[in-house]
């Protein structure tokens, strides 16, 4: 007797069979939604070498920069060589930045908050931003000679701007970036001119704290101090455009008698905004609302205190803003 | 060669005038009030198609014009005698329409300016000119190092712009 069950499959069988259990196997890998596409690219900007030339235009100007990533072990280095007007570089490791100006013979060193270091920014909760940006998969296209899968973030109300990523189908890194006003305007734009992942770097390619002209560098550290709550003054914020909310709070000093203004940074995940409080401000009279490139800010001046909201959003989030600052005094009882 | 001053102007705004008949054009401009008058005109109109906002227009419009006839010596007009030549009808027909243009052009920039009061004021920044303006630039700089520091913002604009202000 014949079971049925018992059937082994004809060579046609097996192919389809081969072929569903490749499909499923991809079908696995790829991401399928938006926010997924988003999340594999945050990841590949972080654990894949790879060595690119990126153009980048914002302010009607663009800029040409190298960029090389690479992974040694838990710790993450990364330069970017300006390739276009004065010679600079930036050179991260895993928690400090450093700004090298070999023509000046002067580096930077500034604190780094976040472990992470992206190409263009991409936040980590992508779900709590809902609210405030709608995803979707756009169509497939060519950049940079790869595969692209463009990816869309609109806006849902008018206090932040548009984005749209090209990513690569292969790597998953970010082949082109746009930032978008209401209109549809560019305001920002990267792309990849050249992209090799999965390179072998090695020391000197990555080497921190090495001036590339070999002369001696002057370097200064750039360390704003937290605020504490309690101390100077409170600063609140009253109705500010939804989704926004305080990510540091810090004193920084400037010009030359290094006058302390308080900084509060705020972001609704893609959008950045920072709010100046400086007081003993003089008399002044500020052209309340500027506009440089994509950046809007709005200022206002509240007896000697002096209220400067700036970020890339438009001036609508940032006037809004500004009216929203509450600072209350804190005595010393 | 143009040396029609209109075709002149409006290409100089254009931006396609050699750099020579540039200077030159805008060295005449600086000697000849009229020609200076018709550059600033050309330049608000292209403004105003360009959708800039305008500057506010001078509100004492009708207060010059006042003082302006009250300047002028009275001059006792003579009888006409018969058999005079009246005043052309065209010719008042083209006043007419000149000032239907002046009050157009009033009322547009009139307008304009109200529509600018109801927004914030708006400017680009250049250079900075103020101590307000220059500390701007400082806030635009801590902007853009807190905001990578904080993950908040991708590299390339951190890149761009350090690099544009070594310390």
């Amino acid at each position: 007797m014949k079971h049925a069950g018992s059937k082994l499959p004809q060579p046609a069988g097996w192919l389809v069979v081969f072929l569903f259990a490749a499909g499923a196997a991809l079908a696995d890998t790829q991401p399928s939604s938006a926010k997924e596409w988003l999340m594999a690219m945050r990841q590949a900007m972080q654990n894949t070498n790879y060595e690119a030339l990126v153009a980048y235009w914002k302010d009607r100007q663009v800029d040409t920069f190298r960029v090389l990533h690479g992974v040694q072990g838990e710790n993450v280095l990364e330069r970017l060589i300006a390739l276009n007007g004065p010679r600079r570089e930036v050179r991260r490791s895993r928690d400090q930045v450093t700004c090298v100006f070999p023509e000046a013979g002067k580096a930077v060193v500034v604190k780094r908050y976040e472990a992470s270091s992206l190409l263009v920014n991409v936040p980590g909760k992508l779900d709590e931003l809902e609210p405030h940006y709608e995803f979707r998969l756009g169509a497939l296209e060519r950049v940079a000679e790869r595969m692209a899968q463009v990816v869309i973030i609109d806006a849902r109300d008018a206090y932040r701007y548009d984005r749209r990523y090209w990513i690569a189908v292969d790597s998953r890194l970010p082949l082109k970036y746009e930032l978008n006003d209401n209109d549809g305007t560019v305001l920002e734009q990267m792309v990849l001119l050249t992209l090799q992942t999965d390179k072998e770097f090695d020391q000197a390619h990555l080497a921190m704290g090495e001036d590339p002209a070999g002369k001696p560098m002057q370097i200064t550290e750039h360390k704003p101090e937290p605020a504490n709550r309690g101390e100077g003054s409170d600063i609140h914020f009253r109705a500010m455009p939804a989704g926004f909310h305080p990510m540091m709070d810090m004193y920084d000093v400037m010009g030359v008698d290094k006058k302390r203004v308080r900084h509060v940074l705020l972001s609704d995940g893609f959008s950045s905004v920072s709010v100046y409080v400086a007081e003993d401000f003089g008399p002044t009279s500020p052209m309340p609302a500027m506009r440089k490139g994509s950046v809007n800010s709005y200022t206002r001046q509240r007896d000697q205190t002096l209220i400067t909201v700036l970020g890339d959003v438009p001036m609508r989030t940032v006037r809004e803003i500004a009216y929203s600052v509450d600072i209350r005094r804190v005595h010393d009882d | 060669m143009r040396d029609d001053p209109d075709e002149l102007i409006s290409s100089l705004l254009d931006n396609e005038l050699e750099p020579s008949t540039a200077l030159h054009l805008m060295q005449r401009a600086e000697a000849d009030q009229l020609l200076q008058g018709r550059l600033r005109r050309y330049q608000l109109v292209r403004e105003y198609l360009h959708g800039r906002p305008l500057p506010p227009p001078r509100t004492d419009f009708v207060e010059r014009i006042a003082l302006a006839l009250k300047a002028e010596p009275t001059i006792l007009a003579p009888r006409r005698l018969p058999g005079q030549r009246e005043v052309p009808w065209k010719m008042l027909a083209l006043a007419a329409s000149l000032c239907a243009v002046a009050v157009s052009v009033g009322y547009l920039a009139q307008e304009d300016r109200s529509r600018k009061e109801a927004a914030p004021q708006l400017a680009e920044t250049g250079a900075p000119t103020t101590d307000a303006d220059e500390l701007l630039v400082h806030y635009l700089e801590m902007h853009n190092d807190l905001s990578y520091s904080a993950g908040t913002q991708g590299s390339l604009r951190y890149a761009r712009l350090v690099s544009h202000a070594p310390q």
